[in-house]
């Protein structure tokens, strides 16, 4: 079904919520806006290509759902965010034997991301330095903590400011900050590990 | 700041995080000193790295994914499988608790609806039987009047037994 029928199909349903105006009533406008961000922070959270599409669409679906609950306090990003962590949250919670046991199967190789790297230009020994780089960064930061891990990745991925990243996970800002200082703390004890391995 | 103490971990982190002015201390000690400089460095092109990298392997799995507006689907919520195991936990629950409650009720009824036969019986007779009870009196009448009526003379050693046992009985300790 197409993001437009989609959005035609929903805004059918008669419901007291489309009374009130809101962002979301261009949903494929919204869906095509903030869809690739949305499931980047979800792959990037999960590791898992089907299972992040699955909540995209759900993120999405239970905007709509509860769009009358959007006052405009926050962006739709943070909005959109927001839901997105909640299922990430709630699939792990729920599904966590599941959930830990897909992730062994179905984890994607740290050396498949460096892969992806973009540096088509430069030299060989730097690329493999940054490639050794970013796998060990992506092995660290699955051993985060989920809150640091979510933290970490709101603001080095999808480049949130502080007082965002608190908006969305609803933790205030100087928590946000010592978990990211932890977070950074725990990566640079394992890069300057591999810096004197490497010596 | 000297060039002797570093930067702490919290103050790199700071500087990371939102670079202060140019005219901060945290700067000045950065132009001076090459360590914390590259230390600075050396995380900063490590975290570059690594959001580029995984910029790219998202964007390059949604693209593999086909995942165009074409193939934007109303998902089934994923929260369904669990709401379903609790709609029939639930169900089950609800049963199990109008079943127990259901066992002592029938009880209840059965024992009443044993007893209320007689209640009614006592209260309807005066208005449906009402031949039957005058049949009745008339026959309670008959036997009283019998019953008060004076005793045959055949009749009249049953009436007291013990009467002629006590004047013999009389007669044998006046002999004694």
């Amino acid at each position: 079904m197409a993001t437009e029928a989609l959005a035609t199909n929903l805004l059918s349903e008669t419901s007291p919520a489309s009374a009130l105006p809101t962002p979301f009533d261009d949903l494929a406008a919204v869906v095509d806006t903030h869809r690739s961000r949305i499931f980047r922070f979800l792959l990037s959270s999960l590791r898992d290509p089907d299972l992040a599409e699955t909540l995209t669409q759900e993120t999405f679906l239970r905007a709509w759902n509860s769009r009358s609950a959007f006052r405009g306090d926050c962006s739709v990003a943070t909005w959109l965010t927001r839901i997105a962590l909640n299922l990430v949250r709630d699939h792990t919670r729920t599904h966590r034997f599941r959930f830990w046991k897909r992730i062994s199967v179905q984890a994607v190789d740290p050396a498949d991301i460096a892969a992806f790297l973009p540096h088509p230009d430069a030299l060989a020994d730097s690329r493999l330095i940054a490639a050794e780089q970013v796998t060990l960064l992506w092995q660290t930061v699955s051993t985060l903590s989920p809150r640091q891990r979510t933290i970490f990745l709101l603001r080095f991925i999808e480049e949130m400011d502080l007082s965002e990243i608190s908006s969305v996970t609803g933790i205030p800002v100087n928590t946000v900050k010592s978990h990211l200082y932890r977070a950074l703390a725990h990566i640079r004890e394992r890069h300057s590990k591999l810096t004197r391995k490497s010596l | 700041m000297s060039r002797e103490t570093h930067l702490t971990h919290n103050q790199l982190c700071d500087i990371l995080l939102a670079p202060p002015q140019e005219t901060s201390p945290q700067m000045q000690h950065l132009r001076d000193c090459p360590l914390c400089a590259a230390e600075l460095a050396s995380m900063r092109q490590s975290l570059s790295d690594f959001q580029a990298a995984t910029k790219t392997w998202a964007s390059h799995t949604m693209a593999n994914r086909a995942w165009s507006p074409s193939t934007f689907e109303i998902p089934v919520p994923l929260s369904s499988a669990p709401r379903r195991f609790f709609e029939r936990q639930i169900l089950w629950a609800s049963t199990t608790l109008l079943f127990a409650a259901a066992v002592p009720l029938t009880l209840h009824y059965h024992r009443t609806s044993a007893q209320a036969p007689a209640a009614p019986t006592v209260a309807t007779r005066p208005d449906n039987h009402q031949p039957d009870l005058t049949g009745d009196e008339a026959l309670l009448e008959e036997i009283d009047q019998t019953l008060s009526s004076s005793i045959p003379t055949p009749m009249q050693p049953l009436a007291d037994p013990t009467a002629g046992r006590s004047s013999q009985r009389n007669s044998t300790l006046k002999e004694n």
